[in-house]
């Protein structure tokens, strides 16, 4: 695809040697790789979404996507994340998003939230993280994703 | 008490992908009880600490009072101070407490690092009542907390640790200093001095709710780094099991250590604390982590 240049990035990929490089090879770093500045720009992450893997005591599965609005897990039916499971309490923790990040808050649980196997009062939530709560698991996920057409 | 981790990184902020997790700034803790603030030394990570002030004091009005609590002087323990932003609001009272050093008195080092030559406004410029008080081996009551200090020999130039008490909670701020120096060996190869300084280390720490403790180093890395004034990892955490602290986290973590290593630090030393008869949490303190201490 041809482009004007001022809407090009050329990348240079390499220079030429003087020794050790076949031919072939140094043709190949002589060139210049053209991208159109609108496809770089739309392969930049845009938007961040995060969820919540959570694993039951029966192996039952449950994605949670995490918004903006708080999301309160324990025990009773008015908890958006609702785990009917011993050890625990009624309101035990809830996630909340603060400053583009989201936060687990323990909400003084009798058993207590745990971020990777750390008993915690509140914690800044990273990729990956592993929560306990009760006998459930759960696992932070948040990815960047392009920007949609 | 509400403890949090601001910055847990040692020696220089290490921003990137790789420190993401346990975070790059530079060391700060805060201990909240009530409105009552104290904190562990003002590296990069006061600066996010002071935004979340202000954010609450716009939201109350409530004048800051805090108490900061400087180990000692080196530039990951007060290179965030001249951007923590409650320091220049009238209403706030900061209090800072620190050692005595030679010949040269905290108020003029700390003015220094925000000498024109390196930074564009001068401490004087602080709208804040700003009190400096010089410590050392005291014991002071914030608000019916009570901290008490000592003097560390075994960091370049000293520092400083701290223990907090309410009711029957204790914290322990004990960074900076070099428990492989002074710590292990056989006792038959010591003097007198050191054994007594072993014995101080391990009365301060003595059944701590919370040590925050200096790790800085693999076993390996040690070796390599012996006189640096820093600990490694498997030695802060044998000393602290011994002296029955209930949770413990490595703290000053080395610029060099991914978020990778140090999961994987955590992978080889934890489990061997997590049972027996007297169990210790041990874990590595990452930045946006709080801990109740009761």
């Amino acid at each position: 695809m041809k482009n004007e240049n001022d809407r090009t990035l050329r990348i240079i990929v390499g220079r030429k040697k003087k020794s050790r490089v076949s031919t072939a090879a140094q043709r190949v770093m002589k060139q210049t790789m053209p991208i159109p500045l609108d496809d770089v720009f739309e392969s930049i992450p845009v938007e961040t979404v995060s969820h919540l893997d959570v694993t039951l005591p029966d192996e039952k599965h449950i994605k949670i996507k995490l918004g903006e609005s708080p999301l309160e897990i324990g025990r009773e039916d008015s908890c958006e994340l609702c785990l009917p499971l011993h050890n625990v309490s009624r309101v035990h923790a809830r996630i909340i998003l603060d400053n583009e990040e989201h936060i687990i808050e323990d909400m003084e649980s009798t058993n207590g939230t745990f971020v990777n196997s750390v008993r915690i009062a509140s914690c800044t939530l990273k990729n990956n993280d592993q929560i306990r709560i009760g006998e459930a698991r759960l696992v932070y996920v948040r990815e960047k994703i392009q920007r949609k057409a | 008490m509400l403890v949090t981790f601001w910055g847990t990184r040692g020696s220089i902020s290490t921003p990137g992908p790789q420190t993401e997790k346990y975070g790059g700034n530079t060391a700060c803790v805060s201990v909240r009880q009530g409105s009552t603030i104290i904190i562990f030394d003002a590296g990069t990570g006061i600066r996010e600490l002071g935004l979340r002030l202000m954010r609450e004091y716009e939201r109350t009005g409530a004048p800051l009072e805090v108490h900061l609590l400087l180990s000692h002087t080196h530039w990951d323990h007060i290179q965030g101070l001249p951007f923590f932003s409650p320091a220049y609001l009238p209403d706030t009272k900061l209090n800072i407490y620190g050692s005595p050093k030679k010949g040269r008195f905290l108020a003029s080092i700390l003015e220094g690092q925000m000498d024109t030559e390196y930074f564009p406004i001068s401490m004087r410029e602080w709208g804040s009542r700003v009190a400096i008080r010089e410590i050392r081996n005291h014991c002071i009551d914030i608000n019916g907390i009570e901290v008490v200090s000592e003097e560390q020999h075994y960091h370049p130039g000293g520092s400083i640790r701290f223990r907090l008490s309410s009711g029957a909670a204790k914290i322990v701020y004990a960074s900076d200093v070099e428990l492989d120096a002074f710590i292990t060996g056989r006792p038959a190869d010591k003097n007198k001095k050191v054994k007594a300084q072993a014995a101080a280390y391990k009365a301060f720490i003595q059944d701590a709710d919370l040590l925050i403790g200096d790790g800085q180093y693999s076993t390996e890395e040690y070796k390599r780094c012996v006189g640096w004034g820093h600990t490694s990892m498997p030695v802060l955490a044998e000393v602290a099991s011994e002296c029955g602290v209930k949770r413990l986290a490595v703290f000053h973590h080395d610029p060099q250590h991914s978020d990778h290593y140090l999961d994987r630090a955590a992978h080889r030393l934890s489990p061997e604390y997590a049972e027996g008869e007297d169990p210790m949490s041990l874990f590595w303190a990452r930045e946006g982590m709080t801990l109740s201490v009761s």
